[in-house]
């Protein structure tokens, strides 16, 4: 009932408000008729700056006369805490001339409410006047500069330090020469102390240098030439991108040659930092570039934007959707180039056992399908048991699958690429026994489901079959086999948790309220439910 | 070979420990010449265990050698390390030797500064344990690193508010000082080596120990500069070597990793190094106490304070490790359960148990336990104590580098053979380099231990004291070897 209580929670809070904010506007009006003789004038800046100082000035007649020795209030329209009010800024007495002045200083961020109020309260009367001011941002005011810049804290105590360790040792080693020039043997041993005594000085004098050298490095950010880096790690705002593996000088910006830019975004997003150059196999994670889904410009841009598995998820501030379409075609090009695929002929490689036993898990691998002329964008899988087409894009091109009853299964595994080309293969599988698989079985699971769950209506096949095809294009890119959420098939969530899960999102989980009607949610959860092997 | 030939082997009598002796009773004479044997005996051993013993650990180095030649081809995609877990079993072994490199130095100084009599037959062990440790830990560093022949940019362009920086300062600086405590008291023994083996060890064993005793005769003036040197670079290392191992919990401190983000990691680091550098040092003593009979010299009493020692560290170390677990346990944020729960219940949780009942519980039972608390006992004590060390260290590393930054999946980290060879290389050059310092080099401090012995005499006997004192005024006591 999570679902329900959740709209009932926002309905009430949406009448509270609203009530709040009526009375509110009833009581200014019922206040501003009470106060009929007085006038407040209201002189006040038309906008002012986050920390900054604002000053207000009012005067207080009354039918044409100041009114002196009264106080006046400032305050401004406010929720704080889910209570609406008007919290004081500021008070002052009206002066003989009837005028007051009052300063606060402006700690309402930029997209509160601009209504400010002025009270008066009178011995004979009261008055209030409304005005607004827009709050613009200023600098923060509650953090500190960076870095704490004190003279007693500094390089030199290191120096210091240095200095007693190696004079210190310089000391005991010049011991020795004095020890071998006592002795008896001066002329062919004292070469030797001194010797040690020169490596002292040497290796004390090298660690002043060093840190002389640069004393405080983190303030230069320009990059040494004889630094060997890749400069992917050192692309910012104070250092120029010069180009990758000689590529020549590209800009990140409105480049002539569109993949290089493409290249250039890659790198600078960091991309490069997991999936390695394109197609190098050098990538830790993703390995070559090719196995992104390159062919739907769309599905790349979900990936992207979404982030599965342990990739960050690219917000709008990072990559627009330009610069994400700009790699992708740099993708494109860079995978046509290094493995010379152009066109050719899309087939299905399926591998999988041919025996079986019922409930085992049989894994089967559809991942050496080969497409010449770009990446495969879905893998869909039809056990020939009377269960759903299984197709979670290219997340399925490896599934799992357990045969619940004896009988021989034909397995179709049908590729599908970005031109909308596709190709079949097919394997038998011996389940237990060769007896005629039993089809028709799975009603009487159903059944069971609505008895456990009282599902508002029964899912039938079509709703099974829509909720997969609403699955593919907005679920599997996370919810794939081996990605986020782990095997749904083993999901023990009930209709009801799953429904609000789907409408209000969980954790990582968007909220799929706003895209999906109440129907096209109901096939999800069936399809999701259908998953379940008992 | 110059110095050979302007300085004839001279007969082994006349020496001034000798004359000296002859105005002293017979026994003395009797117990110095038994001591120096003693000493000298290594130098003569050569059986065919100390022969196979040091073909296998040049076979082990040569294996870590080709692992070590494998990964400078390939880089370090030959090990297990990878981005989500960067450290590995290179910088466990870094930390351990490093740590086991507290014995001598710490140990010794501490000693040497507060006096205690009954360090000198374990002080130069100690020393050498230090040098022997730090040269094998400076290598797993190096060993660590992509591209180890860019190391001199460190000294060209180095940042030193870099942790990297701290720690080559540190461990040159270290090197440097316990390279410089361990020859500085050993110039007495060395002259010793130079006077009384010449002609019986090879030439250029001969001319070692010429070279380096730096022509002492133990005249009043060397001895004063040699004294001077000893109190300078005792009070001098202590603060060296605790910063050095403060550095290295630094190097995991300063770091945003959740496991290692604790202000108790310096002191933490300081003690358990002193904790496992006893440990080493036990253990190192008993073997050569075995091998060369040094019964008489390193006896049970030293066992048993150092023994005690470790017995101290250890309840230090828990009180450590109580003090980490339970602040960061109490506030329990979420990064700290992950970290807590592969520690005590999944991945480490065998790792840390044994950590904690086989390296700390343990060895506190053993020595507290008066029956357990002989020698075996102690070896026993500081065999786990080294294993739960090694373990310790890895679980630092590895378990804190496991707790995720950002919403992945932990990674796993399971060593490769090239890096378990290059540390088996480690522990061999270790042992290898130890063998060959007791092999050539005096490993008692013959002449600490005379004078100690000395002393004792004249203690026992007030009024030969005053005889000997008188005699010895013009000659200080510290006549040893020369002529």
């Amino acid at each position: 009932m999570t679902w329900n209580r959740l709209r009932f929670l926002r309905a009430a809070r949406m009448t509270v408000r609203t009530g709040a904010a009526v009375m509110v506007f009833f009581a200014a009006i019922a206040l501003t008729a009470a106060a009929a003789g007085a006038d407040i004038e209201i002189d006040a800046p038309e906008s002012s700056t986050i920390g900054l100082p604002v000053t207000v000035v009012v005067t207080v007649t009354e039918g044409g006369q100041a009114v002196p020795e009264v106080e006046v209030t400032l305050t401004r329209e406010a929720t704080l805490g889910g209570v609406f009010g008007f919290p004081k800024l500021a008070s002052a007495v009206t002066d003989v001339n009837g005028v007051a002045v009052l300063e606060f200083v402006q700690r309402a961020d930029t997209d509160a409410s601009g209504l400010y109020r002025v009270e008066y309260q009178g011995a004979d009367g009261e008055a209030t006047a409304d005005f607004e001011m827009v709050v613009n941002p200023g600098t923060q005011q509650y953090v500190a500069t960076a870095g704490v810049d004190s003279g007693l804290a500094s390089v030199w105590w290191l120096y210091v330090v240095l200095a007693i360790i190696w004079v210190s040792l310089a000391f005991a080693v010049y011991q020795l020469v004095v020890v071998a020039r006592a002795g008896d043997r001066q002329r062919t041993i004292l070469p030797v102390p001194y010797i040690m005594l020169g490596f002292v000085i040497f290796t004390g004098v090298g660690m002043f240098v060093v840190v002389a050298n640069r004393p405080a490095t983190h303030l230069v950010l320009t990059p040494n030439e004889q630094f060997d880096r890749d400069p992917a790690a050192l692309v910012g705002v104070d250092y120029e991108y010069t180009g990758h593996s000689g590529h020549g000088d590209e800009g990140l910006g409105g480049s002539a040659n569109e993949d290089l830019d493409g290249e250039a975004l890659y790198i600078q997003a960091g991309c490069a930092g997991c999936h390695g150059l394109a197609n190098s196999g050098q990538g830790v994670v993703g390995g070559h570039v090719s196995t992104f889904n390159l062919s739907d410009a769309e599905v790349f841009t979900t990936f992207v934007r979404l982030g599965p598995g342990g990739m960050p998820s690219y917000a709008e501030s990072l990559l627009s959707d330009d610069e994400i379409q700009r790699i992708r075609d740099w993708a494109l090009l860079e995978v046509e180039a290094t493995d010379g695929r152009t066109v050719g002929v899309l087939s299905a490689v399926l591998e999988g056992p041919s025996v079986g036993e019922p409930g085992e898990g049989l894994v089967f691998d559809g991942s050496n399908s080969v497409d010449a002329n770009g990446p495969i964008v879905a893998y869909r899988w039809d056990f020939g048991d009377g269960g759903p087409v299984v197709d979670f894009g290219i997340a399925s091109s490896v599934v799992e699958h357990s045969f619940l009853t004896d009988g021989i299964y034909e397995v179709t595994l049908t590729v599908v690429d970005g031109s909308g080309t596709s190709a079949s293969a097919s394997t038998m599988v011996l389940i237990g026994d060769a007896h005629p698989p039993v089809t028709g079985d799975s009603e009487g699971e159903q059944q069971a489901e609505e008895a456990e769950d009282a599902s508002p209506g029964p899912s039938t096949a079509e709703s099974v079959e829509a909720g997969a095809e609403i699955f593919t294009s907005s679920c599997a890119a996370c919810h794939g086999p081996n990605a986020v959420g782990g095997d749904l098939a083993d999901s023990t969530l009930s209709l009801d948790q799953l429904r609000s899960i789907i409408v209000n999102g969980e954790g990582a989980m968007p909220a799929f309220g706003g895209q999906l009607t109440e129907e096209q949610v109901d096939h999800v959860v069936d399809y999701v439910r259908s998953l379940g092997g008992e | 070979m110059g110095p050979m030939n302007e300085h004839p082997a001279e007969p082994l009598t006349v020496t001034a420990s000798a004359v000296v002796a002859d105005e002293h009773d017979p026994d003395q004479d009797e117990w110095v010449e038994r001591l120096e044997q003693r000493v000298f005996a290594p130098t003569r051993a050569r059986g065919l265990a100390y022969q196979l013993w040091l073909f296998g650990l040049v076979a082990i180095m040569a294996f870590g050698g080709i692992a070590l030649v494998l990964q400078l081809r390939d880089g370090l995609y030959v090990t297990a390390m990878r981005d989500r877990i960067s450290w590995g079993l290179y910088i466990t072994a870094f930390v351990f030797f490093i740590g086991i490199s507290h014995a001598g130095t710490l140990i010794s100084a501490i000693l040497r500064v507060s006096n205690a009599t009954w360090r000198t037959p374990v002080t130069r062990i100690a020393e050498a344990i230090t040098v022997v440790a730090l040269v094998c830990g400076g290598f797993m560093v190096i060993v660590d690193m992509g591209r180890p022949f860019n190391l001199y940019q460190l000294w060209l362009h180095g940042n030193w508010q870099s942790p990297i920086m701290w720690d080559m300062m540190a461990i040159t600086i270290y090197l440097t000082g316990s390279v410089t405590y361990l020859l500085v008291p050993m110039v007495p023994d060395l002259a010793l080596f130079r006077d009384r083996l010449r002609g019986r060890v090879p030439r250029i064993q001969s001319w070692v120990y010429d070279v380096f005793s730096f022509g002492w005769t133990g005249n009043a003036e060397q001895k004063r500069s040699l004294l001077k040197a000893i109190s300078v670079l005792a009070v001098l290392i202590i603060p060296i070597a605790v910063s050095v191992h403060t550095v290295v919990s630094w190097i995991f401190a300063m770091t945003v990793r959740v496991s290692w983000n604790s202000t108790i990691f310096g002191f933490f680091f300081v003690a358990g190094a002193i904790f496992s550098g006893i440990a080493a040092l036990i253990l190192v003593l008993a073997t050569v106490r075995k091998i060369y009979d040094l019964d008489e010299y390193v006896t049970y009493i030293h066992f048993k304070y150092l023994a005690y020692m470790l017995l101290t560290t250890a309840m230090v170390m828990i009180y450590a490790n109580a003090s980490e677990f339970i602040t960061k346990g109490y506030h329990a944020e979420e990064e700290d359960l992950f970290a807590f729960r592969e520690l005590f219940v999944t991945d480490f949780a065998p790792f840390f148990w044994f950590y904690f009942f086989g390296g700390l519980v343990a060895p506190i039972l053993i020595i507290a336990y008066p029956r357990t608390r002989t020698i075996s006992g102690f070896v026993v004590s500081s065999v786990l104590v080294l294993a739960a060390m090694f373990v310790e260290r890895y679980f630092i590393v590895v378990a804190g580098m496991r707790v995720p930054l950002m919403p992945y999946e932990p990674a796993h980290y399971t060593p490769t053979w090239n890096e378990w060879a290059m540390v088996a290389a480690g522990v061999a050059t270790f042992l290898f380099l130890l063998t060959l310092f007791v092999r050539f080099l005096p490993i008692l401090a013959v002449w600490e231990m005379k004078e100690e012995y000395e002393e004792q005499q004249m203690a026992a006997s007030p009024e030969q004291a005053m005889v000997s004192n008188s005699a010895t005024a013009p000659q200080p006591s510290m006549s040893v070897g020369g002529p």
